[in-house]
């Protein structure tokens, strides 16, 4: 199981502030496994394509995806995945 | 487009004059933080002692402040500053600026000291100077009521200091339309110290483009790219910046307890997340702003706005401190008091360290309560007490760096240039640290905010534990910034516009003959003059362009960004290099000439 975290506009669409998910072994898959989890909610206001990350600031143990191999950066059981709005601020 | 005019007032003789735009300046350093630098360079005699007479403090607007270019009412206040020695430019929105430009100014330039307290009232292109006496001592939101029921006009709009600024803290800001501050630099203390208490303002005047129907076309697209921008069109209405708290705390770059650590374990409980939960009342907008970040909250025994994301952190996490209301507590009083809400909460935290290391002693603390992490009641009474310079507040207010000296353990200072961080752990953010090492008004966030790429990869994503191309990103980011701070608009906005869009405005808006290449050019000059002010007053680019030794030699500890240090030494030698300084941070002969800098 991995544990994911969700902020800002996503922890209000999708109702909930962490969760445990098992099924992903890659970021990408992850995702999957969430968009079955949370329907349409998830699928279609927070990922918009499965593909399309950039409107999604998600990081990997505190890391950015981008630096750690993208979406199919692997997921191991005892990590965690966050996932941010893109948001900004000063 | 409407001659506007520079307001020149002498305290000392208390008289108040007008002058003509310099139109060359304007081409070369367009407004706002370009021209009034400009004009402080000029005009300041060397080595002058910020909090003297003789200090020259400028208010100053953009030209397109005023306009109806997105976000275009801010203005910039700036002066040597009585905190770091160096230039001050500090920005600020809201609604004053607007009005000023509607009033018919560009600038005010304020000289002279008053022998008495008072306030200078400026009515469409007419000033007065009037007594203020009866405004001494009271907070800003009881000065800014006063003014406008003494003038018998609730449309009127108010800058003013509060205690703090009156009692010559060097951390001292000020505030214009209740809430929104000049915050940085001790800009408050130059205004006190030439007992001029206020700036009220009203005008009727309507902003007159160069090219109307060109400008309106620039402005369809550009409010459209705001508008579908993520950030500025959703992330910052919906959360204001608080939201940054959980993605910085996420990131393990989140300073805590006065960097000793960079997570927080209860950093959710003051997380923008929560305070839309819990003591968010509304939303509000500055002049223009199609954004409005802003945040309105209510206590239940009174209301104000903010806290903002950078006050979150600094009576947050940097003073251990988890839950809301002591930090927004804490946060109106900076307001009515008149204080910057970073460097003040950089002070508390460091006076906790100070304090729980056994250099500041317990029968220092009068009455008050232990200034122990995470103790709520010291964060509010003691903000209190810097802010009405009392006890070991007063030496408290004149911000850590001289607190931390005079128990001679500077090293708990985390400044640059002695002024405090924001709040970004350069440790796991490399770029970001660059920034604050080289910035001309010591440490700030918002002359280059590299946090965009390196956090939030906009325009791309960086790496922020990558040293490789920062000096050249923070170059353009910097040059960037100093063109938009001189425009009258926000730095917000950059996060939708780029160089194009900006030039473009300046061009239709305010008839300066501007393109993305020269726009940079131009905020590469401002950047340099400022440089050069900060070497004639001093600057010692080897000790003074550098991070606190703590974040140079003390790894991270724990969370995501455990064991990194800031590289920014590495980086330096490139980014002089990209400016065209020699290796010891000095412009050369060939960078200055050409920028027409000679």
């Amino acid at each position: 199981m991995t544990r994911v975290s969700f902020f800002g506009m996503v922890r209000d669409i999708i109702g909930e502030k962490e969760t445990q998910i098992a099924g992903g072994d890659s970021v990408k898959s992850l995702l999957q496994a969430l968009s079955e989890r949370y329907g349409v909610s998830f699928g279609e206001k927070v990922l918009k394509t499965p593909e399309r990350d950039m409107d999604l600031i998600l990081l990997l143990n505190g890391r950015h995806i981008e630096h750690v191999g993208g979406l199919s950066a692997p997921v191991k059981n005892e990590d965690h995945l966050t996932v941010f709005p893109l948001v900004g601020g000063g | 487009m409407e001659e506007k005019k520079v307001l020149r007032v002498n305290l000392t003789k208390g008289t108040v004059k007008e002058e003509p735009i310099n139109k060359e300046w304007m081409k070369q350093y367009i407004g706002g933080r370009g021209y009034a630098t400009k004009l402080l360079y000029e005009e300041l005699k060397k080595g002058t002692d910020p909090l003297s007479e003789d200090n020259i403090l400028i208010f100053a607007n953009g030209p397109l402040t005023g306009s109806s270019v997105p976000t275009g009412g801010r203005y910039m206040v700036v002066t040597k500053s009585p905190l770091t020695g160096l230039i001050a430019s500090s920005n600020s929105g809201g609604y004053w600026g607007a009005e000023l430009a509607r009033a018919g100014y560009m600038l005010i330039v304020v000289e002279g000291k008053a022998k008495k307290p008072v306030y200078l009232w400026i009515k469409d292109g007419k000033a007065e100077l009037r007594d203020a006496a009866s405004l001494w001592g009271k907070d800003t939101h009881q000065t800014t009521d006063a003014i406008l029921k003494e003038l018998g006009d609730d449309k009127v709009k108010v800058a003013c200091i509060g205690p703090a600024g009156e009692k010559l803290s060097r951390i001292a800001c000020i505030i214009n339309d209740k809430h929104r501050a000049a915050g940085r630099s001790g800009v408050g203390a130059v205004m006190g110290s030439k007992n001029l208490k206020a700036v009220a303002v009203k005008g009727s005047g309507t902003f007159k483009a160069a090219n109307p129907e060109a400008l309106k076309e620039t402005l369809r697209a550009g409010m459209q790219k705001i508008k579908e921008n993520g950030v500025t069109g959703e992330g910052l209405p919906t959360y204001g910046t608080a939201v940054l708290v959980n993605i910085l705390n996420q990131l393990g770059s989140y300073p805590h307890r006065n960097f000793q650590e960079s997570v927080h374990d209860e950093a959710e409980k003051h997380s923008g997340e929560r305070l839309a939960e819990t003591f968010l009342t509304g939303k509000s907008n500055c002049f223009a702003c199609p954004i409005g970040c802003g945040r309105v909250t209510a206590l239940k025994d009174k209301h104000g706005e903010g806290p903002e994301y950078e006050t979150l952190w600094a009576f947050g996490s940097n003073c251990g401190v988890a839950e809301l209301e002591p930090i927004i507590r804490a946060n109106y009083l900076c307001n009515e008091l008149g204080l910057d809400t970073i460097s003040a909460g950089g002070t508390i935290s460091a006076a906790m360290e100070l304090y729980e290391k056994g250099y500041i002693k317990k029968e220092e603390l009068g009455s008050g309560p232990e200034l122990r992490f995470g103790s709520e009641e010291a964060l509010v009474y003691w903000t209190e007490k810097m802010g009405k310079l009392e006890g070991l507040g007063a030496k408290m207010a004149q911000g850590s760096h001289r607190l931390c000296e005079s128990y001679g353990h500077p090293e708990f200072s985390i400044t640059v240039k002695k002024q405090e961080l924001p709040a970004y752990d350069p440790r796991g953010i490399q770029g970001i640290g660059l920034t604050f090492a080289v910035s001309n008004r010591g440490a700030c966030h918002v002359r280059g905010y590299l946090i965009s790429p390196e956090v939030l990869g906009i325009p791309e994503k960086l790496d922020p534990w990558a040293t490789e191309g920062k000096a050249q990103w923070a170059k353009i980011f910097h040059d960037l910034t100093a063109a938009i701070d001189s425009s009258g608009m926000c730095l917000f906005t950059s996060f939708a516009l780029g160089a194009d869009e900006y030039a473009e405005m300046l061009k239709h808006g305010a008839g300066l003959d501007l393109n993305a290449e020269s726009l940079l050019v131009t905020g590469d000059r401002i950047w340099n003059i400022e440089r050069l002010f900060n070497l004639r007053e001093g600057l010692d680019p080897a000790k003074d362009d550098t991070l606190p030794t703590r974040l140079l030699t003390e790894p991270i500890p724990a969370g995501p960004a455990k064991g990194k240090l800031s590289k920014v030494k590495d980086i330096i030698p490139e980014y002089y290099k990209l400016r065209g300084w020699d290796a010891k941070g000095v412009p050369t002969p060939a960078k200055l000439a050409e920028l027409g800098l000679k």
